[in-house]
């Protein structure tokens, strides 16, 4: 939870609390951003611009919404203009493994054992799956946020974020098997 | 269901990573030189492209007229060392040179500004390029009306 000090303090225009909330929000702004970036260096471009967005706009933020949500809508908005400019095709959510044939949950074997990935396999998976699929499940499972939270930093429906987070589940299942990483090992 | 299990074993293989050690300075400078250029009103972004674009303009006729005048004569050179002599030309090169002096003084508060809020590359440029088109327009209409003036 952000502290309300730390932002009022930014409000006062206080340097040494614009830095105690970068170090506070730096590290999972930058490795959100990395996973939409094609190189470090325009992660960090595209992080310094969602902080001095943050900073100018934090007179306008309204404190009854989570602190975390709207960072992340920031940050959102300044990956998909990166995307738009560097590599518009990629906002499309089509695959080129079309159709997508979606995997019966009941035909995964329940005593199958989860399996441990290395960094770099996590990252190369995570990486074949379109950006808005890619965000989706980021901000579900490693920021922890729920369908209202992601739908208010993607600015769309609440439906239209349970799809996407259902098609990228399926995909990137169906992404793990051929290299024999998938839910059926026994 | 083992395949959201491996779902959620995958986001948590992912590593946290953190930006280059110099990212805070980096916001911080950022950060500043925006609140810098915010800082300065707008009649005074007016005033500075009014200055750059005139001195530009000056120095363009500046030069046009000196290189006018030495054509004109070719003895200037040995007129100038001649002591004693200034002709009303020459006494219009030192006002010329006077007023010169005054926009350089504007152009050095120009470089000031331009230390204190950063160098807006693309603003200059534009600002180059209109002041180059008035100087052309300038010398092309003083131009025109020395040879009307020659030929009457």
């Amino acid at each position: 939870m952000m502290d309300e000090r730390v932002l009022d303090n930014c409000l006062r225009g206080d340097e040494a609390a614009y830095e105690e909330l970068l170090n506070i929000h730096k590290n999972r702004i930058f490795s959100f951003i990395l996973r939409f970036a094609a190189a470090p260096e325009d992660a960090e471009d595209i992080a310094q611009t969602v902080f001095l967005k943050v900073f100018a706009n934090l007179a306008s933020y309204d404190r009854r919404r989570p602190f975390m949500t709207w960072l992340f809508a920031i940050a959102h908005n300044c990956c998909m203009d990166h995307l738009r400019k560097k590599r518009p095709e990629q906002l499309s959510l089509d695959d080129e493994e079309r159709p997508l044939e979606i995997e019966d949950p009941s035909s995964s074997t329940e005593a199958a054992a989860a399996r441990n990935f290395e960094h770099e396999e996590a990252e190369a998976l995570l990486a074949r799956l379109p950006p808005l699929y890619r965000e989706a499940l980021l901000l579900q499972y490693r920021e922890g946020m729920g369908c209202s939270e992601i739908a208010a930093v993607l600015g769309v429906p609440e439906g239209t974020v349970k799809a996407r987070l259902f098609r990228a589940r399926a995909l990137l299942m169906k992404k793990m098997q051929p290299a024999g990483t998938g839910g059926r090992i026994t | 269901m083992s395949g959201d299990r491996d779902i959620i074993t995958l986001m948590k293989a992912l590593p946290e990573r953190a930006p280059s050690p110099d990212f805070n300075a980096k916001v911080l400078r950022r950060l500043g030189l925006a609140a810098r250029r915010s800082a300065f009103p707008g009649w005074i972004m007016l005033a500075e492209e009014i200055s750059v674009s005139a001195s530009a303009c000056w120095l363009a006729l500046a030069v046009y007229w000196v290189a006018k005048l030495a054509a004109s004569r070719p003895g200037l050179m040995a007129e100038l060392a001649a002591p004693g002599v200034l002709s009303a030309r020459l006494k219009l090169l030192a006002v010329d040179t006077l007023a010169f002096a005054g926009h350089a003084a504007g152009l050095a508060g120009t470089a000031l500004k331009l230390c204190l809020c950063g160098f807006d590359a693309a603003g200059c440029a534009a600002r180059l390029i209109v002041a180059a088109l008035v100087a052309a327009a300038a010398i092309a209409a003083l131009s025109k009306q020395h040879h009307k003036g020659a030929s009457v």
